[in-house]
């Protein structure tokens, strides 16, 4: 009985911890997402080496976020960051439909390694404000997300606005938690 | 398949060395990189003496950070010297002689582009991005001309009327200073010294190559 009252106690007042892996191709908008939910500003950013790690206080969830780069360079040494990781924020660019191939094999690719076996995923559809950008629909279709063993979830945003990235941590809170 | 290799026990993503550019690729790209024009920003005229660090492949221009941002806001593919793997097709596109290279662009964007258009350096990235959309979405000071024959001076343009403008850069040692000039004038928003830039521009690049 006191286990129960705990534990509700805990998701209502306590916070809980958790590491999220914000991933993509290079210049999809990882680094503006991160701080714009950190600082709530759209920062100008320079090419991610390494990562960015931000927490990011979320309802009650405390969200580590690390932004891992994308450029080519450096996604070959990024499996050291797997280990750990409950969630997978993968951020496409909905407006680069050139890419869109190269992005599924990415997500692919990564969803493939044993220590992601479990993590749920989070697709940022990212860019809504292009006039070109695709659907979500559409972006679900591209990157064969159906096709996908992990549970996922896609969420149109805009990270410049803001528009959509609280939505997305929501899923993930209530995903994880 | 996944779980196939999974169950083999295969590793599925390696942990390797990073993917390299090969060397002679990486050399061309660091001369195109640092000739004087591509050291200049053709959207906010950032001057950077050691050369930029992305390139906006879309429109084969060297960039500086903040026109980097504003680009990749509309999707255009922005990629870096140091962190992208580049081949030699993508570095030899950035040529003058391919089109390519910040010169080529001010000529094919930014043709009929006025100082008091430009954005200025250090704005915010709404403004950048403005500037960015005007010039390469819209395309609204982009030159009727082809590109291909460049004019000794802009025909389309009033003659010069300012003495600073009739002087031309014929020595190498003076470039310095006349791209430095130019700035200046750029920044007079003076209709009469507005020729100036472009002007000066082009014949910077034929002492050039």
């Amino acid at each position: 009985m006191g286990l129960v009252f705990t534990k509700i106690w805990q998701r209502m007042i306590g916070k809980q911890d958790m590491r999220i892996l914000m991933v993509g191709l290079d210049s999809v908008g990882k680094t503006t997402i991160l701080y714009k939910l950190k600082f709530d500003e759209v920062v100008t950013t320079i090419p991610t080496i390494g990562f960015n790690v931000e927490t990011v206080e979320h309802k009650n969830v405390s969200f580590t976020v690390w932004d891992v780069g994308g450029h080519d360079k450096i996604v070959a040494v990024r499996r050291q960051h797997y280990h750990g990781t409950k969630g997978l924020i993968f951020v496409v660019d909905s407006n680069d439909h050139a890419r869109m191939q190269k992005a599924r094999e990415e997500l692919n690719k990564m969803l493939r390694a044993d220590e992601l076996r479990k993590a749920v995923v989070l697709v940022f559809a990212n860019k809504q404000d292009m006039p070109n950008a695709m659907t979500a629909a559409d972006v679900t279709d591209k990157l064969g997300l159906n096709d996908l063993h992990h549970q996922w979830f896609i969420q149109s945003a805009c990270a410049t606005t803001g528009e959509g990235l609280h939505e997305g941590l929501d899923w993930l809170s209530r995903t994880l938690c | 398949m996944f779980q196939l290799l999974a169950a083999c026990g295969l590793p599925e993503e390696p942990v390797m060395a990073p993917p390299e550019t090969d060397k002679a690729t990486e050399k061309e790209l660091q001369r195109i990189r640092r000739l004087p024009e591509n050291r200049v920003c053709p959207n906010c005229l950032k001057e950077e003496s050691l050369g930029f660090s992305a390139v906006c492949t879309t429109f084969k221009t060297f960039i500086c950070h903040d026109c980097k941002s504003a680009h990749q806001s509309f999707s255009h593919r922005c990629k870096s010297i140091q962190m992208s793997v580049w081949t030699l097709e993508e570095v030899k596109a950035l040529d003058d002689c391919n089109g390519g290279g910040n010169a080529a662009a001010v000529r094919k964007y930014l043709g009929k582009v006025t100082p008091k258009d430009r954005v200025k350096q250090g704005s915010t990235l709404e403004l950048y991005k403005r500037f960015i959309q005007r010039a390469y979405v819209d395309q609204r000071w982009a030159d009727d001309q082809p590109e291909v024959s460049v004019p000794e001076a802009p025909q389309a343009l009033p003659a010069p009327s300012s003495p600073e403008t009739v002087e031309e850069p014929r020595s190498r040692s003076r470039k310095g200073r006349h791209r430095k000039r130019r700035e200046k004038a750029a920044n007079l928003q003076s209709d009469s010294v507005q020729v100036a830039p472009d002007g000066l521009w082009q014949h910077d690049l034929r002492s050039a190559t």
